[in-house]
């Protein structure tokens, strides 16, 4: 009886397991293949060159720094958030999600108009200092590489572990408190390893995405020392166009990748949590000060680079306000606007059924890992992240040209899925600390009044989810949202999504059309973060 | 639950209604290009319409991805690719698709210039090129560089946006252009290492580089001759100027090919004239690059693109040397001085 417990919990992962395998481990084998041919000679080239270990060397550097530093400053703002209620502070977390769905392209735009050396901060502090030069020689550093990923994936750490302290009842805490223990004893020893896996789920996360990260880094870092694999796997794929190296290396930095997925995807199981949710403390007096200080500092973070691009959007270079971005888009020659209307229209259709699918893969891939104990569970699903993008375009580059069809409703099919093998892993990701807070006793319960395990899993355990499942929507919404390289590898260019039009408009030099796309993209984003908010409980179940 | 259900099958509704109009047809000749070419953006927008109606052939135009791209894809679909004309193989990836190509000794091959003609058994035919340069805002105070070596000058010390020969084919081609101009010995080196010091940052490609530019960050960036026209065309200003060195400059050439086998050769040979005639004006602005034709009259604007005199056409060089001067950049840039 046990036993098929487990089983149904296994079954009813099996779908979203077996889209990951169809669409991303296998044509993952094929380019993978290429390393061996030769008798894996490109395999052992990569391993004997020094070159690969001083990559190796630089990118764990800036992935694990940026994943400490991400955490770091997301625990105390999270231990607030999920303390205290006060008002602006959904709007807060909204927004945070925001900068997923912009194209790093125009993420550098941004960063560049609000932190460059000839940007907004440092004319402003120009005004303010009275001198003609720049002030603050932020970027073109390794600094302004942290810098920008912390920016992007600072959200991701605040979010995780907001929601999973949120939803982590208190009473141990105070239990802890009436014992005479101080309040960072009972953090180390009572909080901490509760919070735990959230905490690791968000540092695995932020270290997979800066791991595989290029664009930002040889931009803003300014120097070539600052390169990483993915830079290499780039080149070799791009621009020298060996697939054997190429190939080599991408199995190199997937190792590497999947040993820190094993190493962090230690089951831990908790028996302590209960299904009564912490009920949070009204911000009042001092505290509520606090809160509007931590709010001001958060957006003062996270806004100026998105709006920066809002600017850039309206006004030149010189400070004119100007209206032709958006003429440019209503009424180009090609009728533009047209365009631009299905691009609106095809990211979001795209974004909202590869993140409802998302979501719903994601829920059973959670909870049957957190009822087996699984190990292995989390770690293939997981794998799409560490692959990195460049390897992941070659792989669908692989199977555009395998499946070789000519309906532009079986692009939309494939661009669907390939979204969702992408966003699968942070639906797992963000959905599996809740399942794991599941206690086991709440189902044996259910079963020892003769419920059946299907209906024990909706009644009893996925309301439990919800709240984690929203997050994972709209986690999922936005990076789909952004997405660009599969979606034009796997759709022929018929289908045209808002940050792919972002590209093309500026490689036709049209930046400032580029910042209005992104506005648009921005805005719908934020529609739909507000719409999902605004239906709280039941929106997605 | 049912919400969510209910959710996916009118989001499915509403993706048919939208697929439905662009409904794959039977008998079309299929053009393979990169995608800044295929989209409404690009020259197909106005092009493919009108060869459609002059000649009554329908065309469907894959875009398949950037221009290495659509190459691979070539050689992994081999002899079952539905592809009858590839569009925008640059001169130094045409190795690898001269094995999926024919030969076309097309009647308008005569309006093209031989030093432009990279493959001689016209498999792959230019329909536009380009020269990398340096592009500088006239306004910035600086002395005009007036010749490559002039760049190294203490004065642009982080003036100059430069873009990666690891990931861009811009960089690459600035990287081929000072070997051809200085060899691969001591004033390779030496250029480089100057440049260490007057690069404000390198770039992963040219748009986060011309952006960067556009922005204010840097006067100098590398780009092609013919970007100022956009600024003429679109900003009205003749701030931003194309530099030619007298050492010369290096070309990138873009061609068309039919690919062998196809059962729609005699439609593929009329896209191939159709580009090389009627559509060279259409691409030269939307791409800004030259047209091939020489008997085409280009708008004002390109008065802003200055013609080089001299052109390196590297587009031949060995991908061995390609790799051994791209290790050798590397060793000069992270070398620590």
């Amino acid at each position: 009886m046990k036993r098929n417990r487990a089983t149904f919990y296994t079954l009813n992962a099996l779908p979203g397991i077996l889209i990951l395998v169809v669409l991303f481990l296998i044509p993952l084998f094929f380019t993978f293949s290429y390393a061996f041919h030769d008798n894996g000679k490109a395999l052992v080239e990569i391993f004997k060159d020094e070159y690969t270990y001083r990559l190796l060397v630089f990118t764990l550097e800036e992935a694990l720094l940026s994943a400490l530093i991400s955490t770091l400053i997301a625990i105390p703002l999270a231990s607030f958030f999920s303390k205290y209620t006060f008002p602006l502070r959904r709007t807060v977390l909204t927004l945070s999600g925001l900068s997923f769905t912009i194209p790093s392209i125009l993420v550098v735009l941004g960063f560049v108009i609000w932190y460059g050396n000839n940007g907004l901060l440092n004319a402003f502090l120009m005004k303010i200092t009275g001198r003609d030069y720049t002030t603050l020689q932020i970027l073109y550093s390794f600094k302004a590489i942290i810098l920008a990923h912390v920016y992007l994936n600072f959200p991701i750490a605040f979010l995780l572990i907001t929601n999973a302290w949120t939803e982590m009842p208190d009473t141990p805490e105070k239990a802890a408190y009436t014992l005479g223990a101080g309040r960072a004893r009972t953090f180390i020893h009572v909080t901490l390893p509760r919070l735990t896996p959230a905490v690791l789920s968000a540092f695995i996360l932020i270290f997979l995405f800066c791991f595989s990260s290029f664009s930002i880094i040889l931009v803003l870092g300014g120097n070539p020392a600052y390169s990483t694999f993915e830079t290499e796997i780039y080149r070799r794929v791009n621009i020298n166009v060996n697939r054997e190296e190429a190939a080599a290396l991408s199995i190199f930095a997937f190792f590497i990748t999947s040993v820190m997925l094993i190493i962090t995807s230690r089951g831990r199981k908790n028996q302590r949590a209960t299904r009564k949710e912490k009920t949070l403390e009204k911000a009042k007096g001092k505290t509520l000060v606090v809160a509007f200080l931590l709010i001001l500092l958060i957006l003062l973070f996270i806004l100026p680079p998105m709006l920066s691009i809002i600017y850039r959007a309206f006004y030149t270079k010189a400070g004119d306000f100007t209206l032709r971005a958006w003429n440019d888009i209503a009424k180009g020659s090609t009728g533009l606007m047209s365009t631009a209307m299905s691009g609106i229209i095809n990211s979001f259709l795209i974004a909202l059924l590869s993140s409802l699918l998302s979501v719903y893969f994601g829920s059973r891939i959670a909870l049957a890992s957190a009822k087996r104990n699984s190990r292995i569970l989390p770690v293939i699903s997981s794998m799409p992240m560490a692959t990195g993008s460049v390897t992941l375009g070659l792989g669908f580059s692989f199977l555009a040209a395998t499946v070789g069809h000519d309906s532009i409703y079986f692009s939309y099919i494939l661009v669907i899925a390939a979204h969702l093998t992408i966003i699968l892993p942070f639906a797992v990701r963000t959905i599996t600390p809740g399942a794991k807070m599941i206690p086991d006793s709440l189902a044996a319960a259910s079963y020892t009044l003769g419920v059946s395990a299907f209906r024990t899993m909706r009644k009893v355990e996925k309301p439990i989810l919800s709240p984690y499942k929203r997050k994972a929507f709209a986690f999922a919404f936005a990076l789909s949202l952004g997405e660009v390289n599969a979606t034009l590898t796997l759709s022929d260019g018929h289908v045209s999504t808002l940050p792919i039009l972002i590209y093309r408009m500026i490689s036709s030099y049209n930046y400032q059309g580029a910042a209005a796309l992104g506005t648009l993209l921005l805005a719908e984003a934020l529609i739909v973060f507000a719409i999902g908010e605004g239906g709280r409980k039941h929106a997605i179940s | 639950m049912k919400k969510a259900l209910f959710i996916m099958l009118f989001a499915f509704a509403a993706l048919s209604a939208v697929m439905a109009q662009a409904a794959a047809e039977e008998d079309v000749l299929t053009v393979y290009s990169y995608d800044s070419f295929a989209s409404d953006w690009g020259p197909a927008g106005k092009l493919i319409p009108a060869f459609e109606e002059e000649t009554g052939i329908k065309v469907n135009l894959v875009s398949a991805g950037d221009g290495v791209e659509m190459i691979s894809r070539v050689e992994l679909e081999g002899e079952d690719t539905n592809a009858d004309v590839i569009l925008g193989v640059t001169d130094d990836f045409a190795y690898r698709a001269y094995p999926y190509i024919e030969s076309y000794e097309s009647p308008v091959l005569s309006d093209i210039p031989d030093e432009l003609k990279f493959d001689p058994e016209n498999r792959l035919i230019p329909f536009d090129y380009g020269a990398f340069a340096f592009v500088w805002d006239s306004e910035c105070g600086l002395d005009k560089p007036k010749s490559l070596s002039d760049l190294t000058d203490s004065q642009y010390e982080n003036k100059v946006i430069l873009i990666d020969p690891r990931t861009s084919s811009v960089g690459l081609g600035l990287l081929l252009w000072t070997y051809n101009i200085y060899g691969d010995g001591e004033e390779f080196e030496s250029w480089w290492k100057a440049m260490k010091d007057n690069a404000l940052t390198i770039a992963d490609g040219w748009s986060s580089a011309y952006g960067l530019f556009t922005e204010g960050e840097a006067p100098i960036v590398l780009s092609y001759t013919t970007s100022p026209v956009y600024h003429v065309m679109n900003d009205n200003t003749t701030r931003y100027q194309a530099i030619v060195f007298p050492e010369g400059h290096e070309a990138t050439i873009e061609g068309i090919g039919i690919v062998k086998g196809t059962d729609k050769r005699e439609e593929a040979e009329k896209f191939v004239d159709f580009i090389l005639t009627e559509a060279q004006i259409d691409i030269a602005v939307a791409n800004s690059m030259y047209p091939v034709n020489s008997s085409i009259e280009l708008p004002d604007a390109f008065d802003w693109a200055p013609k080089p005199d001299v052109l390196f056409r590297s587009g031949a060089t060995d991908p061995a040397k390609v790799e051994e001067l791209q290790t050798k950049w590397l060793e000069i840039m992270t070398e620590i001085n």
